[in-house]
């Protein structure tokens, strides 16, 4: 009663009565500010103001994605760039335990701490060339690129997520008796995993960037190759449609690796 | 009639001429705790009080095996001291919880360390979770929990290892003043039920004449024990006891001891 009454008020105060009532605001507002664009968008497009050849709109993209869906070739592609991501970064998590490693014991940190961070901040996308010259024109190279790009991330959060461990917690599970094994599973790991789950995120992101720009380079199949190929015969509306399902795909994995974070770390305040 | 019962046994914890020195040989070194003795026997409670800075929480903690001592011996029972172990169990000042555990598991932690076979684990950690009054709050998180609950929480994993001396290091100092007050009451009845040792940091009089056997006073750095004060007010003690006349007289006392230090260390800061 009570809650419906705040919430009441509230909504007449920001001026949107009917809608706030179940849906959350931190969905009802994006949600308008989305609709508004893509009316604005789609407006334009049937005012003849975008030229289809450089750009398109709304409902042609939401078109060739119908197509695209319709004909199954989309699955086709996801299919295979799914694949190529989830190896990469399946290898890429060795970046925990290396990461865990390097923030406890000071003198591995010492020892690889600048050329893990000259790694990290190389954009080594660069290296594509090489890699598809080494591992070839089909998926090895794309998934050895997803691991290249994604290990650092995780590796450097995992290891910040150590350092950052509080001292009277260490001191505490000393006090009590912990052995080294002990100190990392009760103590240290629990307290790096919203840090190695920050690392994951972006590094989904960039193990995205890594798939589609692999692909692009090199290949015949995959996201990132439907892509050129759709931008190399000029089909607009077809080329954007597939950038959508990369930015609803990359949206949905880190949503999921949110609702992963909540599952993993219950005890953080939010 | 204590006076010669306690005199026969060897002291429960036992510290000789203890010296600890930080960054010894650097020019910043500090002389934090100066040829420090003493001797502890079983069901005393000893609270350490002097000016902040004066080495109390470091002979505590050199006391539970965290910090090594430059010099001197610490016996538990007869037996020397080599770093922490099951015979201390450490109360700390900012609680120290783990805020991935739930309030059993944490009460549990050192029992878990110990390797305890599961049922006995249970069965200690329910036994003090009641104690303390937490029943009903096994499943929550540390975050879930006010000050004074996060400390009975602490106090449970401290007993939970049934440790010959409890160590608490300013426990209620980030606890506000109501609920320390009652805590203050609710630890001397565990006390008194578990007949356990304490060796308790606090910044306050009050407390300190309100929970001891004997107060030990400690001089500003280096840090020396200077003054013991024997506290002779029978137990159970409630919070009528504060109204006593030798209450008040036992506060006079310690605070002429301590305005002394406090001075000095002012005087220190100036020059």
């Amino acid at each position: 009663m009570e809650k419906a009454e705040a919430s009441g008020t509230i909504n007449v105060a920001s001026s949107s009565i009917k809608k706030g009532k179940k849906i959350p605001q931190s969905i009802s507002y994006p949600a308008v500010t989305l609709a508004i664009i893509l009316a604005v968008w789609e407006l334009c497009g049937q005012l003849n103001l975008i030229d289809p050849f450089m750009f398109s709109w709304p409902s042609r993209i939401f078109i060739e994605a119908q197509g695209f869906f319709a004909s199954g070739e989309v699955f086709k592609h996801l299919a295979i760039s799914g694949m190529e991501v989830g190896f990469g970064f399946a290898m890429a998590l060795i970046g925990i335990p290396i990461g865990l490693m390097m923030g406890y014991w000071k003198k591995l940190e010492l020892a690889f701490d600048p050329f893990v961070t000259a790694l990290y901040t190389t954009p080594m996308i660069a290296l594509t060339p090489l890699f598809v010259l080494w591992f070839g024109l089909e998926t090895l190279s794309k998934v050895m690129m997803v691991f290249a790009l994604s290990i650092f991330p995780i590796l450097i959060n995992t290891m910040a997520g150590v350092k950052m461990t509080d001292v009277s917690l260490i001191k505490a599970a000393r006090s009590y008796g912990a052995s080294e094994r002990q100190m990392f599973k009760e103590v240290i790991f629990p307290s790096a995993i919203p840090f190695i789950i920050t690392g994951l995120r972006l590094a989904i992101g960039r193990a995205l960037i890594a798939v589609v720009v692999a692909e692009m380079l090199a290949g015949n199949i995959g996201i990132g190759y439907a892509i050129r190929h759709a931008s190399e015969l000029f089909q607009t509306a077809e080329y954007l449609a597939y950038v959508v399902v990369l930015m609803v795909l990359s949206v949905l994995l880190t949503e999921l690796l949110k609702i992963f974070e909540k599952k993993l770390a219950p005890w953080r305040e939010r | 009639m204590t006076e010669t019962l306690v005199k026969t046994k060897t002291p429960i914890l036992q510290f000789d001429s203890l010296n600890v020195i930080y960054n010894e040989g650097q020019p910043n070194q500090v002389h934090a705790l100066k040829n420090v003795s003493g001797e502890i026997h079983e069901g005393e409670f000893i609270s350490i009080i002097g000016p902040s800075g004066c080495g109390k929480s470091t002979l505590l903690h050199t006391l539970d095996g965290l910090l090594e001592p430059s010099s001197g011996r610490i016996f538990v029972n007869g037996s020397p001291v080599h770093g922490p172990d099951g015979d201390r169990a450490m109360v700390f000042q900012d609680f120290a919880l783990m805020p991935w555990q739930t309030v059993y598991q944490n009460v549990a932690f050192g029992l878990r360390l110990e390797g305890k076979p599961d049922r006995e684990i249970r069965e200690k950690v329910m036994h003090y979770i009641k104690l303390v009054g937490l029943e009903g709050f096994e499943q929550k998180y540390p975050h879930q929990l006010s000050g004074g609950m996060k400390q009975r929480v602490g106090i449970a994993r401290g007993f939970a290892v049934e440790p010959k001396v409890l160590l608490m290091d300013e426990p209620f100092s980030a606890i506000d003043e109501q609920t320390r007050e009652i805590m203050q009451e609710e630890v001397l009845k565990i006390m008194l039920h578990e007949k356990k040792t304490v060796i308790f940091i606090t910044h306050s009089i009050d407390e300190a004449v309100f929970l001891s056997t004997r107060i030990f006073l400690m001089s500003v750095r280096p840090g020396q024990i200077v003054e013991e004060v024997k506290i002779d007010i029978p137990y159970p003690r409630t919070l009528e006891t504060k109204a006593l006349p030798e209450y008040q007289e036992y506060k006079q006392v310690i605070w002429d001891h301590l305005k002394g230090e406090v001075r000095r260390q002012y005087r220190k800061g100036e020059a």
